[in-house]
């Protein structure tokens, strides 16, 4: 077995160490990987986990709930330990100024040329994967998104960090620190196959949406079609615009690439504006979209991912809150757990999910053979 | 006048990829969420020239030269201040 998972719903973070390395026992532990309860104080349970588990590089984020195999939790931390038959080699950077994110990846990718000997640029992307951890609340997510994508073809996959839904403060660890307005890039040269999935559980209804005003920077659509944006929502649905709210988590919008949408989700109705968890750039077509059944299309993703690589040994996932919160509502979050019973996972419940780009009401998953 | 930002997607999605068609896929998807979906443009689009120079500011920014006539290009490299630092491996 080269990975263990381990979970604790203790209340303190001594007695959370403790049932954990409990668990974990005398694993040869090359990598650590953490999510954990906001509720657990950020700087002494960044500590503590190193200490805990000194000789392994240790990292991880705060949640809006935990997944580890099996279950969907919440107040708990959650443990994935990796030994190096699966992690060949890993390197953490952290992104301190998500303000100077260029400047902050360009730092980064030297120090990652200088653990592996060879510039991220010219990685291969079959060979090396990235995952990244970003603060939540920060919305730096598209930025940094793009900037990786621009400086390397190794694909970062991860979450934004939650904090249980109170929208406060979100932290990614590392080090033996918690940071927040940071990100947290690990770049991993595994020494198994990896495949990535990107699950989301909605089509495209036949009503495109052209951004035609927007304000970039606070997540905004003005208008839509040249219409007040919340009235060509709600012309779209054919409702009341009164009623466009109660239709954000069942009909998002999304960019579609062939079938396949990468999410937007509406926040909120801020006059005639539609404020959104993620931004959508001026001139942008979109669709939209309409719920299906989250249960049925995860399962089918993982049934493909492990036909793709034969099996599956370990599974990091990072799941929409939406997602969580709509599983939950309608009484399915024990069926959805079940889903990974009989995988090694660990994952949460995100603020938003990274691949490519930064995705709403999506599920990321990075999958080692 | 027609066909120009066609041409240069294409360019983009080649230099970019190295003729790998998986990362010629994530370069399509890198472009869609840059605002550029290349399914749009065809031959026959018109040469609008607000979509032109967003696309010579996206292949700046993922390093691709729409002008030297090759066909295969790296990222760009990270920026002069910070090499310098690296040691020499």
């Amino acid at each position: 077995m080269n990975v263990i998972t381990a979970s604790s719903t203790k209340d303190t973070i001594q007695e959370v160490i403790q049932d954990i390395n409990q668990q974990i026992g005398d694993f040869d532990t090359k990598m650590l990987l953490f999510f954990a309860s906001s509720k657990f104080e950020p700087v002494s349970i960044a500590q503590e986990m190193q200490n805990a588990f000194g000789n392994a590089t240790v990292f991880g984020c705060t949640t809006a709930g935990e997944i580890t195999t099996g279950k969907m939790l919440k107040n708990s931390v959650v443990v994935m330990a990796f030994n190096s038959e699966i992690i060949g080699d890993v390197k953490i950077e952290i992104l301190e100024n998500l303000n100077e994110s260029k400047n902050e990846i360009n730092k980064a990718f030297v120090g990652f040329e200088n653990h592996f000997g060879e510039p991220v640029q010219n990685m291969d992307f079959q060979k090396y994967v990235g995952l990244i951890l970003i603060d939540g609340l920060s919305g730096a997510e598209e930025k940094v998104m793009d900037n990786l994508g621009d400086l390397t073809n190794v694909l970062f996959i991860g979450g934004s960090a939650g904090d249980d839904l109170k929208f406060q403060t979100t932290y990614v660890y590392a080090n033996g620190k918690a940071y927040t307005n940071a990100a947290l890039l690990a770049l991993m040269k595994p020494n198994v196959k990896f495949s990535f999935i990107k699950t989301e559980s909605f089509c495209s209804l036949s009503n495109p949406l052209v951004a035609t005003k927007v304000n970039e920077a606070e997540r905004t659509v003005i208008e839509f079609n040249n219409k007040p944006a919340v009235q060509a929502y709600a012309e779209a649905l054919n409702i009341p615009v009164e009623k466009a709210a109660n239709r954000f988590m069942r009909n998002p919008v999304g960019l579609m690439m062939d079938t396949e949408p990468y999410v937007r989700s509406p926040q909120q109705v801020k006059g005639d504006n539609l404020v959104f968890y993620c931004n959508i750039l001026e001139g942008m077509e979109l669709s939209l979209l309409e719920s299906g059944d989250i249960i049925a299309d995860t399962k089918q993703a993982i049934a493909d991912t492990q036909q793709e690589l034969g099996s599956i040994s370990a599974l990091i996932s990072f799941n929409c809150i939406l997602r969580t919160l709509e599983l939950e509502q309608k009484g399915l979050m024990g069926e959805y757990g079940k889903i990974f019973s009989e995988i090694p996972t660990i994952g949460f419940s995100t603020y938003g999910e990274e691949y490519i780009g930064h995705l709403n009401q999506t599920a990321t998953m990075l999958a080692f053979q | 006048m027609s066909g120009k930002i066609k041409k240069m997607i294409d360019t983009i999605i080649e230099q970019r990829s190295h003729g790998d068609s998986i990362i010629a896929g994530t370069v399509k998807i890198k472009l869609i969420l840059k605002g550029i979906n290349p399914d749009k443009f065809t031959q026959k689009s018109d040469d609008n020239p607000t979509i032109i120079t967003k696309l010579k500011q996206i292949a700046n920014d993922l390093g691709v030269d729409l002008y030297s006539g090759t066909t295969q290009q790296p990222p760009p490299k990270v920026s002069s201040s910070y090499q310098a630092r690296s040691p020499r491996i």
